[in-house]
């Protein structure tokens, strides 16, 4: 347990003081505020904005943070003090969903919506962080450094993110939408539904949903780690 | 290269006496399994938090090993407690040189095996490592270093050897000469350099370095093939001034200008014109120096 916290406190350290993972993460609350300013509608801020954030932290800081560890050549260091794959994931995982609810409550207060969808909108993001981490994850074992992990994570993250907010526009993102977890933001946003005419999701549709990403994600890090032995290469002795 | 003179590594690792081998960073790998995880290894570049401080870095180190009462005896032992609030990112190399190894340190590590251990510029580090080392002498615990220059290898204290593709060879076995003949007296080295033989006064010799079977003169800070073995040239050109320091080197000594003590057991030779390049000097030779120029 205490490696654990002595990993995710530099991890979350790691949010603050790199350039890079830093600027990224402010990208969403920055976008919400000029969002907020030109648009003025709390639910669009959170759609476009909150559900950026969610697919951002998930699918392209989590494999950042590995791939930064991967750059530095400090993978091979932290087997050697101790930490094993296990805990070097958990660790970096905890500190992408800390990393996210942080920055959705800012973006929950920038956009002014109402309160009452606060704890709605809170679990949305732990369900679809909890769904993306795994691709996360592949991502990251492939990715030998940053500049990989910005070409890969960037076709997946818009994968995730694009037909959800486009969904109301056209037919295709629509029904793209509708096997997607993300495609499932209208769980928490039925003003959305009512106005832009977004399908309305029953919780069990979208649990559905996610378990089934989810499962796909662990399949697939299974198969990965059945072949390697090991998800970092460097891990392996 | 050929796994097999591993395990010899392995023994001369194992005896107690801090080694230094000379050889490609390919061996490292190969070197590392005579060590276990648990031992300290001192990479040559990387592993660094660049945004952290000194101080953040070994503190998480020692959290992740749980063994923090080890802290300040490594910041001590590397001569750290003036730079803790400082920046890796704007540390010299052997200030992370000496972090690196204050980390393993402060792991609880009592074996060590470090690389490139002081291929750097800074003096004070070089010291402060080369004095570290010399500790070993007298501790329970192994270290073995991995240097890529044959310099750097001579300098740390402890055994010599070179690693090269039919075995390991310990460069500080005197030489096996063959027996000579009388050989004429001559007064100019001839040496090679580019396909072109050029022929030099010994005066203009600044020494002579012995390194991957080869002998290398150095003249006018330029480097050219020898052609005789070091025997024969210590034989030439010791009438001429020149000092056989070293299994491996022989200086001009006209052109020495400072001898550097960095421990009880290391010294080295700095000549003019070559800044801050060591030559190293045996220990077996400074009773024979200090004779010779009585200091």
């Amino acid at each position: 347990m205490k490696k654990f916290c002595t990993l995710l406190k530099k991890d979350l350290w790691t949010f603050c003081t790199h350039k890079v993972i830093c600027a990224i993460t402010l990208i969403p609350p920055f976008l919400a505020v000029i969002f907020r300013l030109v648009i003025d509608d709390p639910d669009l801020v959170l759609l476009t904005c909150g559900l950026f954030n969610m697919v951002l932290s998930s699918v392209y800081l989590h494999p950042l943070l590995i791939a930064d560890e991967k750059a530095r050549g400090t993978l091979p260091l932290l087997f050697r003090s101790g930490v094993d794959e296990n805990l070097f994931i958990g660790a970096k995982a905890a500190a992408s969903v800390i990393q996210d609810i942080i920055t959705a409550m800012v973006i929950f207060l920038i956009s002014g919506a109402s309160l009452s969808l606060l704890p709605g909108y809170l679990l949305f993001n732990l369900l679809i962080m909890a769904t993306l981490l795994p691709c996360g994850l592949i991502t990251a074992v492939f990715a030998k450094e940053e500049n990989d992990t910005h070409v890969l994570s960037t076709p997946v993250m818009c994968i995730f993110y694009i037909p959800p907010v486009f969904a109301a526009w056209t037919s295709i993102f629509n029904a793209a939408s509708l096997f997607l977890p993300t495609g499932a933001v209208g769980l928490i946003l039925p003003a959305l539904s009512r106005e832009y005419g977004y399908r309305e999701v029953s919780l069990m549709q979208a649990l559905a949903l996610c378990l089934i990403w989810f499962a796909a994600g662990i399949f697939v890090l299974y198969i990965i780690y059945r072949k390697r032995r090991c998800f970092f290469i460097s891990s392996d002795r | 290269m050929d796994n097999n003179h591993f395990p010899e590594a392995g023994q001369l690792i194992q005896s107690g006496k801090p080694v230094h081998f000379e050889g490609p960073l390919s061996t490292v790998p190969l070197l590392q399994k005579c060590f276990t995880p648990s031992d300290g290894f001192v990479e040559d570049s990387g592993a660094l938090y660049d945004n952290m401080s000194i101080k953040q870095y070994l503190s998480f180190f020692a959290g992740l090993s749980g063994s923090k009462q080890q802290l300040d005896s490594a910041v001590e032992q590397m001569h750290l407690a003036d730079i803790l609030k400082k920046k890796i990112s704007k540390c010299s190399d052997g200030e992370k040189v000496r972090l690196r190894i204050a980390r393993e340190i402060s792991k609880g590590a009592e074996d060590f095996f470090l690389v490139n251990p002081i291929a750097f510029a800074d003096e004070e580090s070089k010291k402060i490592i080369l004095g570290w080392m010399e500790t070993f002498y007298e501790k329970n615990g192994r270290l073995a270093t991995l240097s890529v220059s044959h310099r750097d290898t001579c300098i740390c204290p402890g055994g010599h050897y070179e690693i090269l593709e039919e075995g390991i060879r310990c460069i500080d076995q005197p030489e096996v000469t063959d027996e000579n003949p009388d050989l004429p007296v001559i007064s100019k080295i001839s040496v090679s350099y580019n396909e072109k033989t050029f022929l030099f006064n010994p005066e203009e010799i600044d020494y002579v370095e012995a390194n991957d079977g080869k002998v290398y003169v150095y003249v006018r800070q330029e480097q050219y093939l020898g052609s005789y073995k070091m025997s024969e040239l210590e034989e030439k050109l010791t009438k001429f001034g020149f000092f056989r320091c070293h299994r491996s080197y022989i200086v001009n000594m006209q052109k020495v200008t400072e001898l550097v003590k960095w421990t009880r057991n290391s010294y080295s030779l700095r000549l003019i014109g070559y800044g801050k390049t060591d030559v190293p000097l045996s220990k077996g030779k400074i009773q024979e120096l200090r004779g010779m120029y009585e200091f």
